[in-house]
C-alpha cells in the first residue's frame, strides 16, 4: 500500500509539490486539494507529472470554484467520496502545505 | 497501542507561534510513548539553526529526554543552503531520498507543521 499525498498550497512558489515530489515513491498517489489544484496548471506541470511515477488527483470542486478547469494538467478530477476512497486505500497520508 | 508517527518539518522557522505548537504536540506525543520521529525537509532544515529565540533550540533539545532519537535531515536539504550539522541546535542524521521513502513508508501517522 503505498502513501497518498496530499498538496493543499501553491505558495512560495509551489514548494508544498516540491517537497512531496523529492520524498514521493514509485506508486504513492499525489492529490491536489484547495490552493494546491494551482499547481496542477502550471506550465511545467505536464513535464513534472509524466516522469514523477505517481497518480494524480485533484478535486474537482476545488478546480471548479478556481476556474481553471482549461488549465489544468493530466490529472483525474475526483469528488469527495473518490477523495475517501483514496485515504482508506493509501497508508500513510502525507499532508505538505 | 504503539504507532510509528513521523513529524515531517517542511517550513523555515519564524512563522509566529507554529514552532513552539509543533514542539508541543511532538513532545506530547512522545509523553504517551508513541514511536516518534521527526524530519527536517527543504526549507524546514532551517528550524535546526540555533536564531535569537532560545526557546525553539530549548525544545529540540529537550527531544532526546522524551525518547525522540530519531531526527533526520533531508540531506539534499543542506548544500544549496549552505547548512552543515555541525551548526544544528540536536544531532540529526542525513538522509538521502530513498531512506526518506523508507522512512515514510513505514510511518502509521504522519503529521505536518
Amino acid at each position: 500500500m503505498g502513501a497518498l499525498h496530499i498538496v493543499a498550497s501553491a505558495s512560495d512558489g509551489g514548494a508544498a509539490l516540491q517537497n512531496c515530489l523529492r520524498v514521493a515513491a514509485h506508486g504513492d498517489a499525489i492529490v491536489l486539494i484547495g490552493n494546491g489544484v494551482y499547481c496542477g496548471a502550471t506550465a511545467s506541470f505536464d513535464r513534472i507529472a509524466k516522469r514523477s511515477g505517481v497518480a494524480w488527483y485533484a478535486l474537482v470542486a476545488d478546480i471548479v470554484r478556481r476556474g481553471i478547469a482549461a488549465e489544468l494538467g493530466p490529472v483525474i478530477a475526483i469528488d469527495d467520496g473518490a477523495f475517501v476512497d483514496l485515504v482508506t486505500a493509501h497508508r500513510p497520508i502525507v499532508s505538505w502545505s | 497501542m504503539q504507532r510509528r508517527i513521523l513529524f515531517v518539518v517542511s517550513h523555515a522557522p519564524q512563522r509566529g507561534a507554529l514552532t513552539a505548537e509543533l514542539l508541543d504536540e511532538l513532545l506530547i506525543t512522545a509523553a504517551f510513548e508513541q514511536k516518534v520521529s521527526v524530519l527536517f525537509v527543504g526549507d524546514g532544515a532551517y528550524q535546526l539553526v540555533a536564531g535569537d529565540d532560545p526557546g525553539t533550540a530549548r525544545g529540540y533539545r529537550a527531544l532526546p529526554t522524551y525518547d525522540v532519537h530519531d531526527v533526520f535531515v533531508e540531506r539534499a536539504a543542506l548544500k544549496p543552503r549552505s547548512l552543515t550539522p555541525e551548526r544544528f541546535v540536536i544531532a540529526a542524521r542525513p538522509l538521502a531520498r530513498p531512506a526518506i521513502r523508507r522512512l515514510i513508508g513505514a510511518q502509521d501517522v504522519v503529521v505536518p507543521d
